[in-house]
């Protein structure tokens, strides 16, 4: 019987890949015909009867032209004005009777119709796809070519500040759904030749556009590569959001850690491609992924490179901290009060012993339970609409806070550890789902062997660390394997006139990235004429 | 090749220093102060010298064949069946040295904090532990030491630091009361095979990015360790004098005592800290060696089939030697210190006198 049950599990391994969709009718090389007729039949047996195709038909020079598009995602105003009116009135530059050399079709692109991309084909698919993606289909009696004019206008989100990332100072913008917007946004900020934007199309039914992003000069181009072999093999029917792809191409999938970043704001995806990184956008979706992910990225914030460079460092320390208090809190709580209870200074010790006197459950389980409420309480407010979000986290402090304490079902201190991890827990939100992961772990481990086992488990997560790479690079460099120069961005923040140098973990090349060394306060001769200048005037007004 | 990872310099320095550390400190003030009492601190500077050179023999040796384990190069160096014989004889001292360490580290946790805690759950678990990292390769085993060493060396820095209102200077006269004997004989004992362990290199100096450099590499880490024991020794003298003989682990004494405004108290979780982290690498590199040999030994194109038979082995075999504490430790100065004096000095000796008179081998120029 087992044997059977593995066979069958091979079997289900060794399965033929099967085409995706079988209802495309038409075959994939078919070419239009001079017969306006046949080509609209074509198209109505590919669409079926979709309400929102229009086909709309019309005479020019007397030639019967048709126009298809699908009605809601082509701009109205632009196919009445530079489209359907151009070719029913502007036609007096065209020649209806054309001599060798030239067609009818060219002479349309190129002088009646005023839409900004204009293409030629003669393949049907490539106009079918076209069609769906937001093209006008124009297509004339008599002729074997149509053209695809591109003028994409639907609604979408206005830009606006994300949620995730939010940043008391700092641009507050953040991307939106629309692939074509997020571009733009970046280019605004990067105004190079390098910049270079790759096109790749993935999803087989809902042919979804993404976009591989990165800085030529700066990034490694091997990696840009392997993005790329690794985009092209994904092999799915739809893409719905860049959590899909980034399922698909990062390097660790049985990890709980992530190896694969993501952001909504376009200057914290500048900087990365500036520090040699590739981006990833997928239509659709505000998230634009980001490789080579490390670990260390999940302590950094935008704002620490935008505000001074003392402050930044602290609290980004402060995030290393939370992210540690989050992790190892419960399991230290566990560990101390079952197992090493003299770890403690002696009056903590009596506070805590009286604290705990007459709860019922042991240390772990007081952990484990509040944990569990915590965690329901945050996935409730997340999906809850707002004002009844609200009245749970009444509820929830109410009830685990005060009635909980109050009628011994848990002890106090378990109470405070458990509000400091989660409060802890906010600060890293890039590691979110490693931490719960992580904090589990680590109070089992420690509920079953004291400060032993957390120990061991603290090594086994270092060694799984360890083991991890992102894109080729190390997932705990720089500080494992020790790069120095990369460790002035790290654990502090250098200021910026230190860090002449990108990080050399990815970008390999072209290391250089600012020229001065001198601290900006250092005096040159102007700037001491100015001051003496302004002593002399008694500073100032004043 | 059978590891086609590589680990710069620097690693390889660390990996030494954990490799030898963590036991040394916590069983090596005890053993030295019984012979050279108040001038332990000397014998502390001997073993390091005698370690440095050791490590040059070591370095002398690997240098010669670069791109080559000792199991690779032992035929080229004293031909094939002696060659073999070499290899085998490195891959079983690997395990078997191992297994006293494991030992050692189970004894140690469960006489210092976990005293109802059965021997066994400790062996497995630093063995279990130490697979995984093996099996993920010396690139893995390297980058995990390079967090792991840092924060045991803060540690005892900081514990040190925070003892320090303890010491007497006082312990450390009269100066060589008894002469100079004491002192070179608090230096034989199982002092002198711990500093030598740097033997691990004939495994490693070929996946090093810049082999060439291994005898610096070597003698760093030895004075690295060397320093921090010495800052040990000194600490234990200082702080508890002559108790430090009849102790059976000082650095435990030491880090109990640290009392600060009666906040900071009763620090022994950060002596287990060190000592769990710290045991892990060191059984780790001495696995990950053994297993190594291994595979070249019998040819193999993966280790990672033998990580697993040779964990059980450790592991059994670190219960089954030994009956007690007593037992393990008579054996330490009896039985291991000449097989170690043997593998970690006479055989690279006997290996580099033969490879020179051969004229094999010449990475070195």
């Amino acid at each position: 019987m087992p044997r059977s049950i593995f066979r069958k599990l091979l079997s289900f391994r060794r399965k033929k890949k099967r085409p995706f969709s079988k209802g495309v009718s038409t075959d994939r090389a078919a070419k239009l015909s001079r017969d306006l007729e046949s080509n609209l039949e074509m198209i109505r047996d590919a669409l079926g009867k979709s309400m929102d195709v229009v086909i709309r038909e019309l005479v020019m020079c007397r030639t019967r032209v048709a126009l298809i598009y699908i009605d809601g995602i082509v701009d109205r105003t632009a196919l009445r004005e530079n489209v359907i009116r151009a070719l029913m009135v502007d036609t007096h530059t065209v020649d209806p009777l054309p001599g060798p050399g030239s067609s009818l079709v060219a002479s349309v692109k190129e002088k009646v119709l005023s839409a900004c991309g204009v293409q030629e084909s003669r393949e049907f698919n490539t106009l079918l796809d076209g069609l769906l993606g937001a093209n006008i289909i124009v297509l004339f009696d008599g002729e074997e070519t149509g053209l695809a004019l591109k003028l994409p206008g639907f609604e979408t989100r206005a830009i606006a500040e994300p949620h995730t990332e939010s940043v008391v100072r700092g641009p507050r913008e953040g991307f939106v759904e629309s692939l074509y917007t997020n571009i733009s946004m970046l280019r605004r900020k990067i105004k190079s030749p390098d910049l270079r934007l790759e096109q790749v199309q993935v999803g087989k039914v809902t042919k979804t556009v993404v976009c591989v992003a990165y800085i030529k000069g700066i990034v490694n181009p091997k990696i840009v590569d392997e993005v790329k072999k690794r985009l092209v093999r994904i092999d799915i029917d739809g893409v719905l959001e860049s959590g899909y792809i980034e399922q698909f191409i990062e390097d660790a999938p049985f990890s709980i850690f992530p190896t694969v970043g993501n952001t909504e704001k376009p200057d914290k995806l500048a900087a990365q491609l500036l520090e040699g990184r590739v981006a990833i956008f997928t239509d659709g979706t505000p998230f634009v992924l980001t490789v080579p992910y490390l670990f260390m990225e999940s302590i950094q914030a935008s704002e620490d490179y935008y505000s001074r460079y003392l402050s930044g460092s602290l609290f980004r320390m402060l995030r290393l901290l939370a992210l540690i208090f989050t992790t190892q809190l419960p399991a230290l709580y566990v560990a101390v009060s079952a197992f090493n209870p003299e770890a403690l200074p002696t009056p903590l010790l009596l506070t805590m012993a009286s604290a705990k006197e007459g709860v019922p459950l042991p240390a772990l389980g007081e952990v484990l339970v509040l944990g569990a409420i915590f965690e329901v309480l945050r996935e409730a407010g997340v999906r809850l609409p707002r004002p009844v979000g609200q009245a749970v986290s009444i509820v929830g402090a109410l009830v685990v806070g005060e009635a909980a304490v109050a009628a011994g079902m848990v002890g106090a201190p378990a109470v405070i550890v458990g509000a400091l991890t989660a409060i802890s827990s906010f600060v890293v939100p890039s590691q979110s789902d490693a931490q719960l992961f992580l904090r589990l772990f680590f109070t089992l481990l420690a509920g079953f062997a004291g400060f032993f086992g957390l120990f061991m488990g603290f090594i086994l997560v270092l060694t799984h660390l360890a083991s991890l790479r992102s894109f080729g690079v190390p997932y705990l460099s720089p500080a494992a394997p020790l790069s120095t120069g990369d460790l002035k961005d790290t654990f502090i923040r250098a200021p910026w006139w230190t860090m002449v140098r990108r990080p050399r973990v990815i970008g390999w090349k072209n290391p250089r990235r600012a020229g001065a060394v001198s601290p900006p306060g250092t005096p040159g001769d102007e700037e001491k004429e100015l001051a003496h200048r302004y002593d002399e005037e008694g500073g100032g007004s004043a | 090749m059978l590891e086609d990872g590589r680990i710069s310099n620097r690693q390889a320095v660390f990996l030494i220093v954990s490799t030898i550390l963590p036991t040394s400190i916590i069983y090596i003030p005890a053993i030295i102060y019984q012979e050279a009492a108040q001038d332990s601190w000397m014998s502390v500077l001997l073993v390091t010298a005698y370690g440095v050179i050791v490590g040059a023999i070591i370095a002398g040796l690997g240098l010669r064949f670069p791109d080559r384990t000792i199991v690779q190069y032992g035929e080229l160096a004293v031909g094939r069946l002696l060659g073999k014989v070499v290899g085998l004889l490195y891959a079983v001292y690997f395990l078997y040295i191992n297994t006293y360490i494991v030992r050692e580290f189970a004894e140690f946790t469960t006489t210092a904090f976990l005293p109802e805690t059965p021997l066994v759950v400790f062996s497995v678990g630093i063995v279990l532990a130490a697979a995984y990292a093996v099996r993920c390769g010396l690139e893995v085993l390297a980058r995990a030491n390079e967090i792991i060493l840092p924060v045991v060396l803060v540690l005892i820095l900081l514990l040190v630091a925070l003892i320090s209102p303890e010491m007497h200077i006082r312990n450390f006269t009269p100066v060589l009361e008894q002469g100079i004997l004491p002192v070179l004989q608090g230096s034989y004992r199982p002092v002198a095979f711990l500093f030598t362990e740097t033997i691990v290199m004939v495994m490693l100096i070929p996946y090093l990015s810049r082999s060439r450099q291994a005898r610096g590499t070597i003698i760093r880490g030895i004075l690295i360790v060397g320093l921090f024991q010495l800052i040990i020794v000194v600490a234990a003298i200082a702080v508890l004098g002559v108790r430090t003989a009849r102790l059976e682990f000082p650095f435990l004494t030491i880090a109990r005592q640290i009392s600060i405004a009666e906040v900071i108290e009763r620090v022994e979780p950060f002596v287990m800290l060190i000592w769990v982290v710290g045991g892990f690498m060191e059984v780790g590199v001495f696995y990950y060696c053994c297993v190594l040999a291994a595979a070249q030994w019998l040819n193999l194109k993966e280790y990672k089939a033998l990580v697993l038979p040779t964990g059980v082995l450790l592991t059994v075999l670190s219960i089954v030697l030994w009956e007690n504490v007593l037992e393990l430790t008579r054996q330490i100065s009896e039985i291991l210190l000449p097989i170690a004096m043997a593998m970690h000095v006479g055989l690279p000796l006997l290996l580099l006198t033969a490879a020179c008179l051969r004229g094999k081998g010449g990475g070195a120029r």
